[in-house]
């Protein structure tokens, strides 16, 4: 297998006593795109700073092509390709400048594709940026990040602002990137058709802790919900580990359960004397029961 | 290397205008010292100097000046994408971001002083003076110059106003004048001007380096600041002056004694202004009278939470906005008529150029307070053109002022002209904002928010 792009260790950071992310620790490979999910201020954009080195972690380390992220040599950044929340454009310059600026820092940069990309996705490289729209603004900023076709890129909510369209050529366009299974992507986003669409590894951050990560499968497996319907009065407490949520009304109960498998339900099903009927729920199903 | 060169041709050439600009000044400098060198003296028909040779000879001498302050004001984008970049994440993640920007900055500085150097060297060249000495003397002054000049239109610019960068402009031509005054005086040690050229280039690469590692400290002082700044400072008072910007006027008011304190060190030394030469004075004090009034011309974008707020037909909100404008500008003005006043009788000023210079101070804070009102959408060339030829105008009457020989009926003319202009400016600026409309006023990226 090949070594990780990225590999984190109980990675923590704190600002005074607060702490807004805590024990997170993972990898990326090659050829991953991974999906951060989470609620607002559950730690992503603080998560992917880190990585990035933006900002010194308070606990833990993280590591990026072998490197410490927060020294991270020039060499090692021109593999990475990065889209902020909000551009970070110059409202003076045109498109076609502010490619020409950020090109020129890099020892390999593909006119071709970037070309391809403003003609795609539809951004006249003569515009002035002041007068470009903020779906256009957006899609410049992903455009100025594949540019030096970087072997990770990471992108914090990029799609927030882009339309339909927009949103489905640029999911086409991440895809095409890691196709080649040398590079990785990391975004984090809250449209979770998106990240169901195209994330071949997610990471759930809740209460500022890396709460669940995995592939999507895995993740549909493991928390379930259970409509269970029994012969007698159900206790007041299913007998199973990890149940995040329960409504339970004299003989039937509806639960939504974590770290499921078939033997936990074969167990149940003779402890309770109840037949069991496991539902396997969309990601956005679960995202949302996990923050109810 | 190609980032640098990429960075420093952005900073000329980043939009049509600048790359108009540059290209003007280097044919301006390029041109003007050519013809400046090799024209041969111009004669009238009685083989002495005509007035037409004359004008001539002034604009062939002058040519040049002028261009080096197209080349100056070519790379004004300077300050703006290097502000850009170094607030942005592209500081961490392009590769040795820092190093590349920071080289930029400081190539394109060098370059601009190399230019008005040598376009000082040039009028040097057919006298007996060492032209390397003339040559260093240019370029360590201009390089100082520069310096200063790029965190001027940068602390203007920041405002997004046209009334900032032109003040932020006038300043700059202003202080091009430097470098002539050490040239001038032969004697005058160049050990400041070195040191004070390294010492803001040490600290500019050391802030820009070592400031993202010590973020977190930094931000800390920050944010205790800000909080005495803002929360101790502001105690209440009227909404709209909270709204419109006009709550803490002492802290533009003090502000400018560190300018003019400056100034008197830069201009004349302060012990021994030259009672003879008021000029400077004046037209410094002038700027800074423009400065002041200059917040006016955020007052159309920031009213818009009062209009929502309070039940003032537009009107009426333009009269209370200017009622605030003019209770925060007559602290400023006070303490720059004060100072003038008292750095005036320091120097044996006359007493008809102090009278009619405090006058003048009060012009230039009412034409520029109204110029700025009159802003209520995006700036056009006419109000630019508008904007420029009054600026310009109390330049010209600040040297009148300056002048003890004026007759006193000129000057009162001169300055009663100046009035009616600010009244027009009134009147131009009250009937725009009875149809004020928020869209075109509000700052790019709310309507862009918005759309």
């Amino acid at each position: 297998m090949n070594d990780p792009y990225i590999v984190a260790r109980e990675l923590g950071k704190s600002f005074s006593s607060k702490a807004v992310l805590s024990g997170a620790s993972f990898e990326v490979g090659p050829g991953e795109i991974v999906g951060v999910l989470g609620k607002n201020g559950a730690g992503k954009t603080t998560l992917l700073e880190l990585v990035l080195g933006f900002t010194p972690a308070t606990a833990g380390s993280v590591r990026i092509f072998g490197y410490d992220s927060y020294r991270l040599p020039g060499a090692a950044k021109a593999r990475i390709g990065f889209v902020p929340q909000q551009d970070e454009l110059v409202n003076q310059l045109t498109a076609a400048d502010q490619i020409g600026v950020i090109a020129s820092f890099y020892p390999r940069w593909d006119d071709a594709l970037v070309a391809r990309l403003c003609d795609e996705w539809e951004v006249d490289s003569r515009q002035r940026i002041k007068n470009m729209s903020v779906g256009q603004r957006q899609k410049l900023s992903i455009l100025l990040a594949l540019g030096h076709r970087p072997d990770v890129l990471i992108l914090d909510e990029p799609v927030a602002s882009l339309d339909p369209i927009a949103r489905r050529q640029f999911l086409e366009q991440i895809v095409e990137v890691a196709a080649d299974g040398r590079r990785s992507v990391v975004f984090s986003s809250h449209i979770v058709s998106d990240v169901e669409r195209l994330a071949n590894k997610i990471w759930i951050l809740k209460d500022q802790r890396m709460y669940w990560q995995g592939d999507f499968d895995s993740l549909k497996e493991s928390i379930v919900r259970l409509h269970v319907r029994a012969t007698r009065m159900l206790p007041e407490s299913l007998p199973v580990p990890n149940v995040l949520k329960l409504k339970r009304n004299g003989i039937s109960a509806t639960a939504i359960v974590k770290d499921w498998g078939p033997d936990v339900e074969k167990r149940l099903s003779i402890e309770l004397e109840a037949e069991i009927e496991v539902e396997h729920l969309a990601l956005e199903d679960i995202f949302l029961e996990l923050h109810r | 290397m190609k980032a640098v060169l990429k960075l420093v041709l952005t900073y000329f050439t980043g939009t049509r205008l600048l790359t108009v600009i540059t290209i003007l000044g280097a044919l301006g400098v390029l041109g003007g010292s050519a013809l400046f060198l090799y024209l041969p003296p111009l004669l009238g028909s009685q083989g002495g100097p005509s007035r037409f040779s004359l004008a001539v000879e002034t604009l062939v001498m002058l040519t040049p000046i002028a261009g080096v302050i197209g080349v100056v004001f070519g790379a004004s984008l300077l300050p703006t994408l290097f502000a850009r970049l170094a607030a942005s994440h592209y500081l961490y993640v392009l590769p040795y971001g820092r190093i590349k920007i920071l080289a930029s900055v400081f190539v394109t500085l060098t370059l601009v002083a190399l230019v008005a150097a040598g376009t000082t060297t040039v009028y040097y060249l057919r006298t007996p003076m060492q032209l390397d000495v003339v040559f260093e003397r240019a370029f360590v002054v201009s390089l100082l110059t520069c310096n200063l000049l790029y965190v001027v239109f940068w602390l203007t610019g920041r405002s997004s106003s046209a009334i900032g960068v032109l003040v932020g402009s006038i300043v700059m031509i202003a202080t091009l004048v430097l470098p002539l005054r050490f040239i001038a005086l032969p004697s005058r040690s160049l050990a400041g001007p070195w040191a004070a050229s390294f010492l803001i280039w040490g600290v500019l690469a050391a802030a820009f380096l070592l400031a993202p590692r010590r973020k977190g400290a930094v931000g800390k002082i920050r944010q205790a600041i800000a909080a005495r700044l803002t929360g101790a400072a502001y105690t209440g008072g009227e909404e709209v002056d909270f709204l419109v910007g006009t709550g803490r006027p002492w802290a533009l008011a003090l502000g400018q004694v560190v300018p003019i304190l400056m100034a008197a060190y830069f201009l004349s030394g302060f012990e021994v202004m030259a009672p003879s030469a008021p000029s400077p004075w004046l037209f410094f004090m002038t700027i800074l009278s423009i400065l002041a009034g200059a917040i006016a011309s955020m007052a159309a974008t920031r009213s818009r939470r009062l209009w929502l707020r309070a039940p003032w037909t537009r009107r009426e909100l333009f009269r209370r906005v200017e009622n605030a404008l003019w209770r925060h500008n007559s602290f400023a003005l006070g303490v720059l008529l004060v100072m003038f006043v008292v750095l005036g009788s320091h120097a044996y000023l006359p007493t008809n150029v102090l009278v009619f210079g405090m006058g003048l101070l009060m012009l230039g804070i009412a034409l520029s307070t109204y110029l700025g009102l009159m802003i209520t959408a995006p700036v056009g060339w006419l109000d630019a053109a508008l904007a420029i030829a009054a600026m310009l105008l109390l330049m010209i009457v600040a040297t009148y002022v300056s002048r003890p020989v004026m007759p006193a009926t000129a000057i009162i003319a001169l300055e009663t002209g100046l009035a009616a202009l600010a009244l027009v400016f009134r009147s131009i600026a009250q009937r725009r904002w009875t149809h004020l409309d928020w869209m075109r006023c509000r700052a790019d990226g709310d309507v862009r928010a918005a759309a």
